[in-house]
């Protein structure tokens, strides 16, 4: 790592993100991806001024990392720890923090960043280039392949700050990475969220990432997140959306290259309050690849969930293979879940499906579990966890124990 | 065009005739209040009514363009005729009928299906209806069935009570049109208890140059009645393109149970935007069978408001996009009441080009129990350069509901085909019997006549459409 001033080309971003940002209105209910996320009701106003906050106090953080290839860890904006092992730096391997890095890896990572930064369509999007504060920027050369999971760790807490975490990832040709992110707000602080992934996969690379995010009840929460997969690479992603209070969160996933694999999951779970507007988008650019998408949602009385999801074939990519499933659960009478899982297909030579469903919890395993001693409030949860169950058992045991956690402070207790 | 071998009758057909225009009064180009009022006033409507065009006429202006669906930019409303009356005054026998509609109705069948069904005939030719028959027996039970005008006169506190209040004139921009200038449609009135065996069926027609359409098709279904209403469509080919912008209101009243079964065939330069919507009360079922297979663009999304317990929605809806169309059909059903449930259904079949769209809502109110709602769409492609897209919006604000939805796209398997043909079958052939096979669960809920005329047009379509 570096020491001294960041790179000039994250100045030189936010410069031009600043002036594109000044050009673009709001984006309005009138526009498809906004139909569902008002962002008249929020007041962003205390976001807008040109500063990132007061950091506040830290909560102490739960979940230590086991065995890891490399550690980064954020609090409120600032880089607290950074670790990877000599042994796979000599290899070629960087984890850095955005702007403070080597040369090779600042090159890699500005190139990503301008080229996703010309991808932003609305003014949400460009907004966190704008205020881009912090990162982390991880890149495994050719060949290379790491078992052990790396964990990017980003805490955030103060008064009025806006947070604009950005994940970045690069594979080379046939590299091979686990990533562990995790998103973690303090108790008590008032912060608008506006984060970004980008993953660039070579070809016949494969990244296997597992993101959650689990911020104030009150946070407005945007994130946007883009892959691109080339020839033969592999993407397989879990999504854990606890929220936010109002959270608006897309991802973008273009199978560019022939034979590319990706397997998209999400879980999300609303309380009463919140608002969780989750979208994913598969795109088949070419021939022979393979998409699935898996989204489990499930919504407590007076939340609101919205699931988007979309298969798009183009003319050219036969032999795609292609299916989307949401299922939503609703806990209680004021919940709400709309499902819109959306199919525009060019090709006939695909094999193209999605499936949603919308219920709350059988009456039969409830009363099966009371029977056996259970509390509603304990059988309930247990049926929540088993629903979730089949998403999380891919995932590391340690994103898989503290996702359990997490729900399980969310649900009502089961004393 | 065609020669006239015997061979080639059935494909004539689906293009339709055109006949000399002898419309006798039209207004001028274009849409404004005077046109309105002329409407109106040649209509001899009440002052309610003509007031209600107007007040349409301005949500008309006022609505924009859908944002969504198919393209609809090469609709110019000032180059359209509003209103066309074939004739002085409403046929009452065939013999009164001008020789060249009654050749027209020849053609496609009607004096044939009256022998067949011996219920009611109403046939629309251009905005009017022209000829009527209702047979005596159904008119002894009280059933109403005539055109909408007819109605306004003989029964206008049923019309006014009911028009309108399924699809008000603000419900979107080609409802107001329609409301502001409607014409000619159906009016049909079932007694309370009275179980109509025989399908309703109306025959339309569109036949002058440019000419918009803009039929008003109202059915009441008082308590614990039955109707199985039928609404057939050809048109000829125009060089212009031409509007139809239907409105169909049906109100089915606690326990009454209303079919409405519609098999739409217009020319490929028409654009058909339709609004149909059912109120359905109390322990009520409406089932809507759309088939789509002709005009250059087609939105249609048959709805069903579910507003009394224990009401039933069913939607079964087939399209056939070929070369130059779009169709962008689906189904609605929103559940406004506990102990209500809704199927929807929805078949098409891309090729040549053509793009299909399913387009659909299922919407569940806040505080209900028991809704249940299951919708599956199956899309076939038959070539690369058609496309299908699937549209689902679920809305869902109640927890005890069990919604369900699944969609498929898929294409003619090789190996389907293979097999067909080596039992002796053309490709063409094989692909039919595959298409056919495909739409077979729909095809059946039609009565055998529309079936049997479904299929032609499917084979219609399907020729020259491999190797």
């Amino acid at each position: 790592m570096m020491a001294g001033s960041p790179s000039p080309w994250l100045g030189e971003l936010r410069a031009d993100a600043r002036d594109r940002f000044e050009s673009l209105a709001w984006p309005t209910p009138e526009e498809e991806d906004w139909r569902r996320t008002d962002l008249g009701r929020l007041d962003l106003e205390p976001f807008l001024a040109d500063r990132v906050g007061k950091a506040g106090e830290l909560c102490p953080w739960a979940g230590e990392p086991g065995a890891s290839a490399g550690y980064i860890r954020f609090e409120s904006g600032g880089c607290a720890e950074l670790a990877i092992s000599e042994r796979l730096r000599s290899r070629g391997a960087r984890l850095e923090s955005m702007g403070m890095g080597s040369l090779q890896g600042e090159s890699l990572n500005s190139a990503l960043m301008r080229e996703t930064f010309a991808s932003a369509g609305d003014k949400v999007a460009v907004w966190h280039f704008a205020r881009l504060e912090y990162g982390a920027f991880l890149y495994l050369p050719p060949g290379l392949k790491i078992e052990e999971p790396f964990f990017v760790d980003i805490r955030e807490s103060g008064a009025g700050r806006h947070a604009t975490p950005q994940i970045a990832i690069v594979l080379g040709e046939g590299a091979a990475a686990t990533v562990i992110a995790r998103t973690k707000e303090s108790l008590g602080s008032s912060i608008l969220c506006n984060s970004r992934s980008d993953i660039s996969l070579g070809p016949s690379s494969a990244l296997r990432l597992f993101e959650s995010s689990n911020l104030g009840p009150g946070t407005p929460f945007f994130q946007r997140s883009r892959a691109r997969l080339a020839e033969g690479s592999s993407l397989e992603r879990l999504e854990v959306q606890l929220g936010g209070g109002l959270s608006m969160t897309r991802v973008d996933c273009l199978l560019e290259g022939r034979g590319s694999e990706a397997r998209l999951d999400g879980l999300y779970y609303s309380q009463a309050g919140q608002e969780a507007d989750v979208g994913v988008s598969l795109r088949h650019l070419s021939p022979g690849a393979t998409s699935k998408a898996f989204y489990k949602g499930a919504v407590a009385s007076g939340g609101r969930a919205v699931f988007q999801g979309s298969i798009d074939v183009g003319t050219g990519a036969s032999g795609t293979d292609a299916y989307l499933s949401n299922r939503n659960l609703l806990l209680g009478p004021a919940a709400r879940a709309d499902s819109i899982p959306t199919l525009r297909i060019g090709n006939n030579d695909v094999r193209c499906s999605h499936g949603s469903a919308t219920g709350r919890l059988g009456e039969e395993e409830l009363f099966y579990l009371r029977s056996r001693g259970l509390s509603e409030a304990e059988a309930r949860e247990m049926l929540v966890l088993g629903f979730f169950e089949e998403l999380l058992e891919r995932s590391p045991e340690a994103f898989r124990e503290e996702t359990l956690a997490d729900l399980r402070r969310r649900m009502p207790a089961a004393a | 065009m065609k020669a006239s071998s015997p061979a080639l009758e059935i494909a004539e057909y689906s293009h339709g005739y055109h006949f000399p225009d002898e419309s006798v009064f039209r207004t001028r180009i274009g849409l404004d209040e005077s046109v309105v009022n002329a409407i109106s006033e040649r209509k001899g409507e009440p002052e309610w009514m003509r007031r209600y065009r107007l007040r349409a006429l301005g949500a008309f202006r006022k609505k924009s363009m859908p944002s969504w669906g198919a393209d609809l930019s090469s609709i110019d409303f000032d180059a359209l005729c509003y209103y066309a009356r074939p004739q002085e005054a409403q046929s009452r026998s065939w013999e009164d009928v001008p020789a060249s509609i009654k050749e027209t109705f020849e053609r496609i069948g009607i004096p044939e299906a009256e022998r067949k069904f011996l219920a009611g005939v109403g046939a629309q030719y251009d905005s009017e209806m022209v000829y009527h028959s209702i047979k005596e027996d159904l008119s002894k039970l009280g059933v109403i069935f005539t055109d909408p005008e007819t109605a306004l006169r003989e029964h206008p506190d049923l019309v006014r009570r009911y028009f309108g209040t399924v699809i008000p004139y603000l419900d979107n921009k080609f409802a107001a049109l329609n409301s502001a200038v409607w014409s000619g449609g159906s009016f049909v009135y079932v007694p309370k208890g009275v179980r109509v065996d025989v399908p309703l069926q109306a025959y339309f027609r569109i036949n002058a140059r440019s000419f918009g359409q803009f039929e008003r098709t109202l059915i009441i279904a008082d308590e614990g009645s039955f109707v199985h209403y039928i609404e057939g469509c050809t048109a000829p080919i125009y060089a212009t393109e031409s509007l139809h912008s239907a409105v169909v209101e049906i109100i089915a009243l606690p326990g009454s149970r209303v079919r409405y079964t519609t098999i739409q065939n217009w020319s490929s330069d028409v654009y058909n935007l339709v609004t149909k919507r059912a109120a359905v009360h109390r322990d009520a079922v409406v089932e809507w069978v759309d088939g789509n297979i002709g005009s250059k663009r087609t939105m249609k999304y048959p709805s069903v408001y579910l507003i009394g317990e224990g009401a039933r929605g069913e939607i079964l809806s087939i399209a056939f996009a070929g070369k130059g169309q779009e169709q962008d059909t689906g189904g609605k059903a929103v559940h406004a009441a506990s102990h209500t449930s809704s199927v929807i259904t929805a078949k098409s079949i891309s090729k040549s080009g053509g793009i299909a769209s399913y387009r659909g809502l299922v919407k569940v109110n806040e505080g209900l129990r028991d809704v249940r709602s299951r919708v599956v769409c199956d899309a076939l492609l038959l070539d690369g350069d058609s496309r299908t897209n699937t549209y689902p919006v679920m809305e869902i604000e109640s927890d005890q509901v069990s919604i369900e939805h699944e969609a498929r796209v898929s294409r003619i398997g090789e190996d389907q085909l293979f097999y067909l043909m080596s039992r002796g079958m053309s490709e063409a052939e094989a692909s039919f019997m595959i298409v056919s096979g495909f739409l077979d669960p729909l095809v059946k809920q039609l009565p055998m006549e529309y079936a049997v005329e479904l299929n032609r047009l499917i084979e219609l379509e399907m020729e020259g459409s491999v190797g």
